[in-house]
């Protein structure tokens, strides 16, 4: 998973079947030391993140759990998704 | 997934049978740097240059050069792709990156 | 998925049997999405006799592992097909974007054969070498 920092929304009517319903968020990814690292990533949100929101994004089967838990998720349209919105770090 | 812009078309020949006929795109995905000033603090932030990350993806909804895309990679992508075989074939295809939507809008908070 | 040029092949008696008798063809990516890949090449599996100078399309990652067959190959890299042509559009370097504030001078990436800023070419393959052809 990265770290990240969300900075807008992405809306499209245009769309694969499997985006339905998604509400998909652009993360800003920092590095582990908190500074941006030039990285964009657009991540299906199910925590209701906001702008601003310190947040860590999970991809690819990780992600898929985000959306549906278990072992039969293969079939969702999801690569990345944020995973926990961060109160603080160490 | 990423957001970027179709910057151009690949024109291959593809063995596989699942494959065959998808249109290949050329995507340029958008970096922090190409963003308004201060969306984020820039330190550490890539440079607005051209860089040479050019993804080729699979597209399925008639994407064109111009349009803002967003991209998934992975088992995501061969998902995109499977939508356009008929029901109940396996996504049995070496695609790792397919266009997934094209964008009518976003917005960056302040 | 990225475009690459075959640059040389990898043999081996002694692999995993689920390679079975693939070709192995090292590859040079011209453009790469993984910053990881700090060496420059793949090794990739090829099915469509791709030959050293052609430039491919690379499938990576899991569904590579459909280029032979199954789900259970150790596979992470693929040809997926042999360049006929590359066209970058003039057009989409102006468009306006969807995003308010996002403008972005696409330049063609190094190696096309001629400057930033110029028309996209649509020229067919050319000779293999150092910065020649169409990418």
């Amino acid at each position: 998973m990265i770290r990240g920092t969300v900075i807008g929304q992405v809306w499209a009517t245009r769309k694969a079947r499997g985006l339905e319903g998604q509400t998909l968020l652009l993360v800003a990814a920092r590095d582990a030391d908190g500074r941006a690292i030039g990285r964009l990533v657009v991540a299906s949100d199910t925590l209701d993140a906001r702008a601003g929101d310190d947040v860590t994004v999970a991809f690819g089967s990780g992600a898929r759990n985000v959306l549906r838990p278990g072992p039969d998720n293969r079939d969702l349209l999801c690569d990345a998704a944020i995973a926990a919105i961060v109160e603080g770090a160490g | 997934m990423f957001l970027g812009r179709v910057a151009g078309t690949v024109w291959s020949t593809v063995k596989w049978p699942e494959a065959k006929g998808t249109k290949l795109l050329l995507v340029r995905p958008y970096r922090l740097g190409d963003l308004p000033p201060g969306v984020v603090a820039a330190d550490g932030a890539a440079p607005s240059e051209p860089t040479d990350d050019l993804v080729v993806c699979a597209d399925t909804l008639d994407a064109g050069p111009g349009d803002d895309v967003i991209v998934a990679f992975g088992h995501a992508a061969r998902v995109a792709v499977s939508e356009k075989l008929p029901p109940g074939s396996k996504p049995m295809v070496p695609i790792d990156a397919a266009v997934v939507a094209v964008v009518d809008r976003v917005e960056i908070a302040r | 998925m990225i475009l690459a040029r075959v640059i040389g092949e990898v043999w081996a008696t002694r692999r995993d049997p689920r390679l079975a008798r693939a070709k192995l063809l090292v590859v040079r990516p011209h453009a790469i999405y993984e910053p990881a890949f700090a060496t420059r090449h793949l090794v990739a599996t090829d099915d469509v006799d791709a030959g050293v100078g052609d430039d491919v399309v690379i499938c990576l990652g899991a569904p590579a592992r459909a280029s032979l067959g199954s789900d259970d190959t150790p596979v992470d890299a693929a040809v997926l097909g042999v360049v006929d042509r590359v066209e970058l559009s003039a057009e989409a370097q102006t468009a306006p974007g969807a995003a308010p504030g996002i403008r972005r001078a696409l330049g063609v990436p190094d190696g096309a054969g001629h400057a930033r800023g110029e028309p996209a070419s649509s020229a067919r393959r050319g000779p293999s070498g150092e910065g020649s052809g169409t990418l």
